[in-house]
């Protein structure tokens, strides 16, 4: 964990930082104490460490990598927020955290006092609901969407608390990209021939200029759905990223990408049986000066996207297909944009073989590590890591993709169990240094099985149980032939009120060749690099966590992640961690 | 009923959609060679020894099939290394010619001798030949201003004109400028060491003047926007220091700049590259500010220019800086690229 030496100016400059905002504390007490009504509090306190072992063939006759490391920190995220009129919220979210076993001098710039989140929310009118400030913003999966890292919807409970403390620390709630601007919705209701009309419109500033050569980068969007009745539903949706070259003296660049999508829904419903068509599709407009290079690339393309599913109600049981074709050079940034940096440099025992080399980021540091994840848009595509998911990197956004999904799911509040298996059979439309077409298969599924409520037990016992299969294949002058399996148990179990026992195992195997593609600015691909690999990572874990109330608890976790790299023993490890968790939210 | 009809020719002319690419596939073409490829045959052309000043060499080879092949050379005394790549039946001056230039920021040298490796995508075996250079390479559209080989300055001896001459410096006792042969250089074997510290908190430390061997410099014929000045630098990894640049023009043409009627013309402080080694630092001449708008004619006369200045300052006043500058050139058209 980096700790920041501050000189006297910087030292004072966080000084009167922290005075301000203890000050704004005060007053906002005093205001509360007047209108008590006006002021509600929410906060966030979280008490974290980690105690790490290293061992293993990567650390055979070295005397200079990190063999134990233990971190650790405490934080309280303050919210306050203000209701002065029934139709306006001003709220802010104060930060302050702190080291556990730094020095008073070392706290300045670990003890950092900030701003976490400012925003004014309320009504226009009772017609406009709006928000101004930092907001989290979605669309539909092609236009605004922030895809999950990788497939993980049937972690065991103790893998789900580590997530989701990343998910918050990077703002990854849901599939929002969390951005600085407003966004306005408005839900108009009709007696005639139409239900409702539902609009949105939002505008943000990705990226800020420089004043010299980087221009300002701004995300404009918008949606109208126009809901007919319960059986017919469409919609059309607007997304553009783009700089404004009038933000900087001398501009090094102008970008634009457009995208403009249409969707439908229509249902058609009998006694036990719901049917839905739905579908989305439209064309996306890139466009790039480069002034150094004195070029302008510009290329259009476009996707589809058509569904059909099937729900047995009486049972809550659906099954849906859909055929998907995305062409090659469709590009929608704010879709495929990765929320984690494959490549960045883990922050734990990050250095192997006589410290000479960096540990590549695993499948246990991507969930349990705050620093890999990425909170800004990309306008190329990132570069990614096929063990993780070759078949849609980017998600449902991915380019040069087409094929069939089909599916079948439970998924009921009431019901003990929910389960979910799909198959995808995909292929490429346009061959990348060949014309041969990559083919991939993809087969996914779990269930989460609650005992207790199958059994009518009062306390918590639950299992769960999820894999995914993928098999990338190509034939002709450049084979590929790469495949993973993923596969995931958990177990919770409430052994004495409120004090459960959280057993997890996660097991990632990849094996083959792959060619990666490099791209330049213009997310032209320019060359490939060879990825070859035969590798298991394994993660076992157990701990107990207390309950206190919703979403507050204390736990403890034992975990032993195995490295086990076959083409290369030099990478093979062991890492033992401790880790502890205190976290009240009110 | 309707809706489904609609839905299914909507689907029907969406499938029927054809992109309209002016490609057949993305990216490079891209062939992986079984393990057990070998070739034969293997060698640099027309000979073994090259000079780069009158020939670019090519590279033969006949092949089983059609491979991708990279071809690696690398100077075994400058640390220039080139890579080519290609695809084909057979590796021949088509697709192999080598100008002479480096991927790096390493020249290749007079009478160095460079190993020359040959690999296939796919296959392990590797290939190897040798080949030595007997001659450098000489860019195009590039005016070479000083490339700091076979002259020697001494911040206390007497200095060439044509070369240049030592700056004064607040405190010379503390500013030391000399060619130096011990850093491994970006080109041949010398480049010329700052060292020095800012003892009036004034952030200069000392520079050097730079004269055409007659005349003037001419750049005439492009315009300012597309004409570089360039430097290899070498930054020793403290971040201490900065460049700047200037220029004197004879407006009046009496052949001689005078600073107090004539244009002068300034780059303002260059940054460096911090981080220990060397990269290149590229100017353009439109970037270039008027020293005093209220002298000479402020148009800036590329036919006309008596000089070049190179300064070095401290990033921090007050305190040490030091790096070393080779290979200094003007280009047009483009910034310098090895």
């Amino acid at each position: 964990m980096e700790i920041k030496n501050y000189t006297n100016k910087q030292f004072n400059k966080v000084k009167s930082t922290r005075l301000f905002i203890l000050g704004l504390m005060m007053v906002t007490g005093i205001v509360h104490a007047q209108f008590n009504k006006l002021i509600d509090y929410s906060g966030l306190f979280r008490m974290n460490g980690t105690y790490n072992r290293l061992g293993g063939e990567a650390l055979d006759n070295d005397s200079l990598s990190e063999r134990r490391s233990s971190n650790a920190y405490a934080l309280f995220d303050f919210g306050i927020n203000v209701s002065p009129y029934k139709e306006l919220k001003v709220s802010t979210i104060i930060r302050s955290r702190s080291v556990i076993g730094a020095s008073f001098s070392q706290q300045v710039g670990a003890n950092i006092m900030q701003f976490r989140q400012i925003r004014i929310e309320g009504n226009l009118g009772k017609v406009i609901k709006y928000q101004l400030g930092d907001i989290d913003v979605s669309m539909t999966k092609y236009t605004l969407y922030n895809s999950n890292e990788s497939y993980h919807d049937y972690e065991s409970d103790a893998f789900v608390m580590r997530r989701n403390i990343v998910a918050y620390e990077n703002f990854n709630i849901g599939n929002n990209w969390r951005m600085q601007g407003g966004q306005f919705e408005s839900n108009l209701l009709f007696r005639k021939y139409l239900d409702r009309v539902k609009a949105k419109a939002l505008l943000t500033r990705v990226k800020k200029s420089n004043l010299t050569n980087i221009p300002d980068r701004y995300v404009l969007g918008g949606s109208v759905t126009v809901v007919q009745s319960k059986y017919v539903q469409l919609g059309a949706n607007y997304i553009s990223v783009f700089d404004n070259v009038g933000t900087a003296v001398d501009t090094a660049y102008n970008y634009s990408n457009r995208l403009l999508t249409g969707e439908y829904k229509f249902t058609y419903e009998m006694d036990k049986l719901l049917f839905n068509l739905y579908g989305e599709m439209g064309p996306s407009y890139f466009k790039y000066f480069l002034k150094s290079q004195r070029k302008t690339e510009k290329f259009n393309d476009y996707f589809y996207d058509l569904g059909l599913s099937a729900t047995y109600k009486p049972a809550k049981l659906k099954l849906y297909g859909g055929y998907r074709n995305v062409g090659p050079l469709f590009s929608s940034p704010t879709a495929q944009t990765l929320r984690l940096y494959p490549y960045s440099t883990p922050t734990e025992v990050s250095k192997i073989q006589n410290a000479s080399t960096t540990r590549q980021a695993s499948i246990y540091d991507r969930m349990t590590q705050e620093g890999l994840y990425n909170q800004s848009i990309y306008v190329g595509l990132m570069q990614y890591l096929p063990i993780y998911g070759n078949a849609s990197p980017y998600g449902q956004a991915t380019p040069n993709r087409t094929g069939l999904t089909v599916g079948l799911s439970h998924s009921d509040s009431a019901s003990s169990l929910t389960l979910d298996a799909k198959v995808e059979m995909l292929s490429e439309v346009m061959g990348e240094g060949t014309n041969a077409l990559r083919e991939f298969k993809v087969y996914q599924g779990g269930l989460k099985l609650d005992l207790a409520k199958l059994a009518s037990l009062k306390k918590r016992l639950g299992i769960t149980f999820g894999m995914s299969n993928e098999q990338t294949t190509r034939s002709g002058p450049a084979p590929i032939d790469f495949k993973t399996n993923l596969i995931d148990v958990g177990l919770n179990y409430e052994f004495i009120n409120r004090l459960e026992v959280l057993l997890g195992a996660k097991y990632l195997q990849g094996k083959g060749n792959e060619l990666l593609a490099q791209r330049d600015l213009f997310n032209n691909i320019t060359a490939f690099n060879d990825y070859i690999i035969d590798s298991k990572q394994t993660i076992l874990t157990a701990g107990l966590r207390y309950r206190f109330f919703k979403d507050s608890y204390v736990s403890v976790q034992y975990n032993s992640f195995n490295n086990k790299d076959v083409i290369s023993s030099n990478n093979n490890y062991q890492w033992s961690q401790i880790w502890g968790n205190l976290t009240i939210k009110f | 009923m309707k809706n489904s009809i609609l839905i299914f020719t909507l689907f029907c002319m969406l499938s029927a959609c054809k992109r309209d690419y002016d490609k057949s596939k993305l990216g490079p073409e891209v062939i992986v060679v079984p393990e057990s490829f070998t070739v034969n045959g293997f060698s640099a052309n027309p000979s073994t020894f090259v000079n780069l000043s009158l020939e670019d060499p090519y590279f033969t080879c006949t092949m089983p099939q059609r491979a991708e092949f990279k071809i690696v050379v690398t100077g075994l005394l400058s640390g220039a290394q080139k890579s080519i790549s290609g695809t084909g039946d057979f590796i021949g001056a088509e697709n192999s010619t080598w100008t002479g230039d480096s991927d790096n920021n390493y020249m290749f040298r007079t009478g160095e001798e460079c190993s020359v490796e040959l690999s296939f995508h796919g296959a392990t075996k590797k290939y190897y030949d040798t080949l030595t250079i007997t001659g450098e390479n000489v860019y195009p559209k590039t005016t070479l201003i000083q490339s700091f080989e076979g002259i020697t300055f001494d911040k206390n001896g007497p200095n060439a004109a044509t070369y240049g001459n030592y700056f004064d410096a607040p405190d010379l006792s503390k500013t030391d400028i000399k060619t130096d042969k011990l850093l491994k250089t970006c080109q041949g074997t010398q480049s010329v060491s700052f060292d020095g510290v800012d003892v009036n908190s004034g952030y200069y430390i000392g520079g050097m003047y730079f004269y055409p061997s007659s005349g003037y410099y001419t750049f005439s014929g492009y315009e300012p926007d597309s004409v570089y000045l360039n430097a290899f630098v070498y930054s020793y990894g403290d971040n201490s220091a900065v460049l700047n640049f200037s220029f004197s023009e004879d407006d009046n043409g009496d052949g001689v700049s005078n600073s107090t009627s004539e244009d002068e013309w300034t780059s303002g402080d260059v940054p460096v590259n911090g981080a220990l080694g060397w990269s290149i630092i590229s100017v353009s001449l439109k970037s270039f500010l008027d020293r005093n708008s209220s002298i000479g004619n402020g148009i800036l006369n590329l036919n006309k220019i008596t000089g070049f200045n190179m300064n070095m300052n401290a990033k921090v006043a007050g305190t040490r800086a030091r790096l070393n500058v080779d290979y200094l050139t003007v280009t047009y058209g483009k910034p310098f690229n090895p």
